[in-house]
């Protein structure tokens, strides 16, 4: 019986978890390059009462023991880097990676850190920065005189100078990508570290070796779904209900057995 | 008089277990690939009796909790209930669902392991995994992806940028299923030896989970039930208690 009041409350404990999760993707709906999470629960270890295959009291041999279940428990939260949607912003410096891969962002620390977001602005020096000003990789720094900035597919920036009839080419950006993307840590402001289960980035162009192209003056918006995640919202809370209606009859069938003496 | 004792005794134990058992499948409501338990008790003549040379998988709780003498106890039918879950569509790549019935093979330390939640993942050296980060296997073992944009076929088949690397491994076993629980999502066999799945038999959806075969409103109704069997059980065992103060206290009298 107190099995049940644990097991249940492991029920609740999950679906809370799954609710904190669904609205950090709910607060993020308008967050350039995020990317939904979803939790994945495991059921508990079994407690073996009688196990399979062990003979009964007249030698017939068991099919199917019992085991009594413990719960679930949150086992992942698997980041989902499908492709968010684009949006024309007409800015130079906002990029789209158009399939896989990621921006190289180094941090104040001298580790780099990796971005789907491509909201770039430019600092005091020129640099493309994000909008915390950390500077990306590799440093590109357009000229002050600079009339117009255009962004390949391959990445190739180039900008036309006063005076020049020829665009001139100031540096190219790369992407990095990585063997299991679902294993990057987030560590906020849109940002990315490499962990033992990502397995270090592979730096490539974009557009060669499956690495995604480059889409100037657009951004790639949240692939959060407002649907869906409501629709997980109200799974989460109704069974978040139900268990504690477990908990409860579980909480009156022990009232009931403290009252078999009356 | 005190053998109908208990027989209430045992039934309540029986109706916590059930309990146990649905707050276990309730916790589970929303994990992928999971297998409702449900417990069905029966009446049966007696214990020496009550397994005999059935067929049915009945296994009797009287032994599990001790006695042997009790006649006329309840015996119960532990199973669990595979029959298919609810598929939606995720569109992770690395989310499979099997349409029809069937198991994936995990590789565990312990052996092979069975599953029907196919919610997948790489590790760092490319490999299919579990979220436990155990090997999912291939008919060519673990299976290994470099590479980009990853297609699985309804055969099962994995292609990475179009070209075909394994095909995952999918198994059945002789119905009645006779499969244990191991916890993370994963079965092993008690009984029988898994044969591989003829090709066609059963549709791999890649972009799909199975979701959990609870259904809330029987649980529920199950729920009720079984508080209230208890509490039933509860007035038996109070009238007998009461008939029992009456033959000590009043019969003597006479």
């Amino acid at each position: 019986m107190i099995r049940a009041l644990w097991t249940s409350a492991s029920g609740m404990l999950a679906e809370q978890f799954n609710i904190d999760a669904i609205s950090n993707n709910l607060a993020n709906v308008n967050t350039t390059g995020f990317k939904r999470t979803r939790v994945d629960f495991q059921d508990l270890l079994y407690q073996t009462l009688k196990s399979a295959g062990s003979s009964n009291s007249v030698g017939a041999q068991i099919p199917t023991g019992i085991q009594v279940g413990h719960g679930t428990r949150p086992v992942a939260t698997q980041r989902i880097f499908s492709q968010g949607d684009y949006q024309e912003t007409g800015n130079p410096l906002d990029l789209v990676i158009e399939g896989d891969g990621f921006f190289q962002v180094l941090l104040p620390d001298g580790n780099i850190a990796y971005a789907r977001a491509g909201a770039f602005k430019q600092d005091s020096q020129g640099r493309i920065v994000t909008s915390d000003g950390y500077v990306l990789e590799p440093e590109i720094a357009i000229p002050a005189s600079a009339l117009d900035i255009a962004i390949s597919a391959d990445g190739t920036v180039q900008v036309s100078l006063p005076g020049e009839t020829d665009p001139r080419q100031i540096g190219s950006i790369t992407l990095a990508k990585f063997a299991n993307p679902a294993g990057l840590s987030s560590i906020g402001r849109n940002l990315y570290v490499p962990t033992a289960a990502s397995g270090q980035g592979i730096v490539g162009t974009p557009g060669l070796d499956g690495f995604g192209t480059l889409v100037q003056r657009s951004l790639e918006i949240s692939n959060v779904k407002v649907v869906e995640e409501m629709v997980n919202l109200i799974v989460a809370q109704r069974a978040y209900e139900i268990n504690s209606k477990a908990i409860q009859t579980a909480d009156e069938m022990l009232s009931i057995a403290n009252n078999l003496r009356r | 008089m005190v053998r109908g004792l208990y027989t209430a005794a045992l039934g309540m134990l029986n109706e916590a277990m059930q309990m146990e058992t649905i707050a276990n499948n309730l916790a589970n409501v929303n994990t992928n690939g999971y297998k409702k338990d449900t417990v069905s008790f029966s009446t049966t003549g007696s214990a020496s009796q009550g397994m005999g040379a059935q067929t049915t998988p009945t296994i009797s709780l009287i032994s599990f909790y001790g006695g042997e003498e009790v006649p006329s106890i309840i015996a119960s039918r532990f199973v669990t209930d595979f029959s298919v879950g609810e598929i939606r569509e995720t569109g992770n790549p690395l989310d499979v669902a099997l349409d029809g019935n069937g198991f994936l093979v995990i590789q565990t330390n312990k052996g092979p392991r069975y599953t029907r939640n196919g919610s997948f993942s790489l590790n760092a050296s490319g490999e299919l995994v579990n979220q436990a980060g155990l090997p999912v296997l291939g008919n060519n073992g673990v299976i290994k992806i470099q590479g980009g944009k990853i297609e699985i076929a309804a055969s099962g088949k994995v292609l990475v940028d179009g070209v075909g690397v394994d095909t995952l491994k999918l198994v059945d076993f002789p119905t009645p299923y006779q499969l244990g629980k191991d916890g993370n999502g994963l079965f092993f066999s008690t009984q029988g030896t898994p044969f591989n799945l003829p090709s066609g038999s059963v549709n791999v959806l890649q972009g799909h989970l199975e979701s959990a075969n609870i259904n809330g409103i029987s649980e529920t109704v199950n729920m009720i039930a079984t508080l209230r069997n208890y509490e039933g059980y509860q007035k038996v065992i109070q009238s007998i208690d009461g008939t029992l103060e009456k033959v000590i206290s009043e019969v003597g009298r006479v």
